[in-house]
């Protein structure tokens, strides 16, 4: 126990730095805009990592963070709803629409369910590039996007704009994301979750029902991955179809395996890691997508608990042996 | 609705079909024998169209020779692949899953970066048309189907009276049983993986003078590969030819009638409401790896 004392201790101590980040380096607004994109990210690949749980990879991750943000990008700026209602509601259609695709796709086992979640990132990227063309704006993708505001009638009206503002939104989401998802985790249905990746039948037998757990899993995991995309897309102020396509669904599983799918902080500080790296890796120009391949092929070979598992010998020491 | 039309549409979603298939077949094959998901398998058909561009449209190869030397060389290749990343993780679908998505950068980039961003053209191998009934169809794609079926008929009597076979059957079933008959687990592994990839070169291969080569071809096949996995049941190789078959002819009749992409989303919902019915396709066998 005293190790993971620790370990929360160290990580409140980079939060607190994280969260004067702009304040210091105010004059470097590219790396605070870097720092936010590296929030978004990390809700994503900790809700990948939700569901790798039950040890079912979720590849339609990036697809519903497409549709949180088409979705809440629509109730925000077609029908000019608050930023604040149009995020959850996007966050409500992932769950219905999790529901509904849910319930054919998680009859499925094993590698069966990766192949069904890869055709529904297929689709997602189909349907905003090429239907309902007037609502969406097809390829070229949906902007502008209403920004985020703080509005009390005739008194104070803030919008969010400026690169600061976006990052503390980004913050203020990844953290209430992370709180949830880390409760998620240590309650009855987490256990529940673990107990499946373990054992399923076992699971089955002393009473826990496979196929709502799962459900309820895949349905957490797109709730935030849309929650992320909403945000993404309040952000970006612009949104393409092809933005939430595999490639960057494989980038946040590299992510996840970099830093370790068997550690909550994994997922968190495997995309901090990389996400840093990668923009150094930027100036190797052509070759950044084959050095992420080499990287994903070596990590889960040689370090298959990732960065996390890398860290333990140093942290065990210090706290109790169990 | 034109007969002309729809007679060639016909030929074409055969012929796609059959293209299909033979990736598909090399995807179950290893699947049913490794136990794993190797979606990097759609480059290896991407290198046999690069070995055809290199050799029989830079080269100026007989096509039949090309096709032999890639099937060899990708053959070969994927064994060198299939020790070095996929050994340790022989039935652990998860991981596997992972170093494959890993192995698609490394293949993709590395293609791109050597041989440029440019979609290459391919000169046809088999010129003229062919008059039936007064409808005319293109000699090529009547060729490239022939040459599937071979393949695909190749494969069924390899798997079926080879030792080779047996001992592949054998280790789908039981691969515990089939060690202590003595069967080379190793070795048929190795061999599986090295089929399953010789027949994605030779797709690459028929289909290169019949579309471009480009480092990104590999995309839009695996997926189809893996719809018509979905359709078929991992690890049933008749269920491959009736979901490839069935797959081809709605893309090439569909997209001839309507639009491509209503016909791919018509195509999703279809699979939602099959899986609904039937969760491990329509040939899927109950004793699969899970």
């Amino acid at each position: 126990m005293n190790r993971g004392r620790l370990a929360n201790w160290w990580v409140l101590g980079v939060g607190i730095f994280i969260l004067l980040f702009p304040v210091l380096f105010s004059q470097h607004l590219f790396w605070v805009h870097v720092l936010t994109l590296i929030f978004i990210y990390i809700i994503l690949s900790a809700s990948l990592r939700l569901m790798a749980l039950t040890s079912l990879l979720n590849l339609a991750g990036v697809a519903f963070m497409g549709i949180g943000a088409y979705a809440s990008a629509v109730l925000s700026t077609r029908l000019e709803m608050s930023f604040w209602i149009a995020m959850p509601l996007a966050g409500g259609l992932c769950i219905l629409f999790s529901v509904a695709l849910g319930i054919p796709l998680l009859r499925l086992i094993g590698a069966y369910f990766f192949i069904g979640t890869v055709t529904i990132a297929m689709i997602v990227r189909v349907f905003f590039g090429n239907f309902f063309v007037e609502i969406f704006q097809g390829i070229p993708g949906f902007s502008p996007i209403a920004r985020p505001s703080f509005t009390i009638p005739d008194l104070l009206e803030v919008v969010l704009v400026s690169k600061t503002s976006h990052y503390y939104l980004a913050l203020g989401v990844m953290g209430i994301s992370l709180l949830i998802m880390y409760g998620l985790e240590n309650s009855r249905y987490g256990r529940a979750w673990k107990a499946i990746a373990q054992a399923d039948h076992l699971a089955e037998s002393v009473g826990v029902d496979l196929f709502r757990y799962k459900l309820l899993a895949f349905a957490a995991c797109n709730f935030f991955c849309g929650i992320a995309g909403a945000t993404y897309g309040a952000i970006m102020n612009i949104i393409t179809p092809h933005e939430f396509d595999l490639p960057r669904m494989f980038i946040i599983v590299m992510y996840c395996v970099v830093g370790g799918m068997h550690s909550f902080w994994g997922a968190i500080i495997g995309t901090i890691f990389m996400a840093v790296i990668a923009e150094f890796l930027r100036t190797l120009g052509q070759w950044e997508l084959f050095g992420y391949g080499v990287i994903l092929v070596l990590a889960m070979r040689f370090m298959p608990q990732g960065l996390v598992g890398l860290m333990k010998p140093v942290f065990s020491p210090i706290g109790a042996n169990k | 609705m034109d007969l002309t039309t729809f007679a060639q549409a016909t030929v074409d979603g055969v012929m796609l079909g059959m293209m299909y298939i033979l990736i598909a077949l090399g995807l179950t094959l290893v699947y049913s024998i490794l136990g794993i998901v190797n979606f990097a398998h759609a480059q290896f058909y991407m290198l046999g169209g690069f070995i055809t561009w290199l050799l029989f449209a830079e080269k100026h190869l007989s096509y039949f020779l090309t096709m032999i030397i890639a099937m060899v060389v990708i053959g070969f290749f994927g064994v060198v692949v299939e020790r070095l990343c996929f050994r340790p993780f022989r039935g652990k679908v998860l991981e596997a899953f992972i170093i494959s998505l890993g192995l698609i950068w490394i293949f993709e980039q590395s293609v791109l970066r050597i041989m440029g961003v440019w979609e290459k053209g391919v000169p046809r191998a088999f010129l003229g048309k062919i008059d039936f009934l007064g409808m005319k169809f293109y000699t090529e794609r009547l060729v490239v189907t022939l040459i599937g079926i071979g393949l695909i008929v190749a494969l069924q009597f390899f798997i079926k009276y080879t030792r080779h076979g047996r001992a592949m059957r054998a280790i789908a079933q039981d691969r515990e049983c089939a060690a202590l008959q003595g069967v080379n687990i190793d070795l048929t592994c190795s061999l599986a993986f090295g089929v399953g990839c010789a027949l994605a070169a030779a797709a690459g291969v028929l289909l290169g003078p019949v579309l471009y080569i480009s480092p990104y071809m590999g995309g839009p096949p695996i997926l189809k590969a893996f719809i018509i996995i979905i359709l078929g049941g991992l690890g049933s190789i008749p269920g491959c030819l009736v979901g490839g078959l069935f797959l081809g002819l709605v893309d090439a009749i569909g997209s001839s009638f309507i639009s491509l992409q209503a016909v791919e989303v018509l195509t999703f919902v279809f699979i939602f409401l099959m899986l609904l019915i039937r969760p491990r396709g329509l040939m899927g066998g109950l004793k699969a790896h899970e």
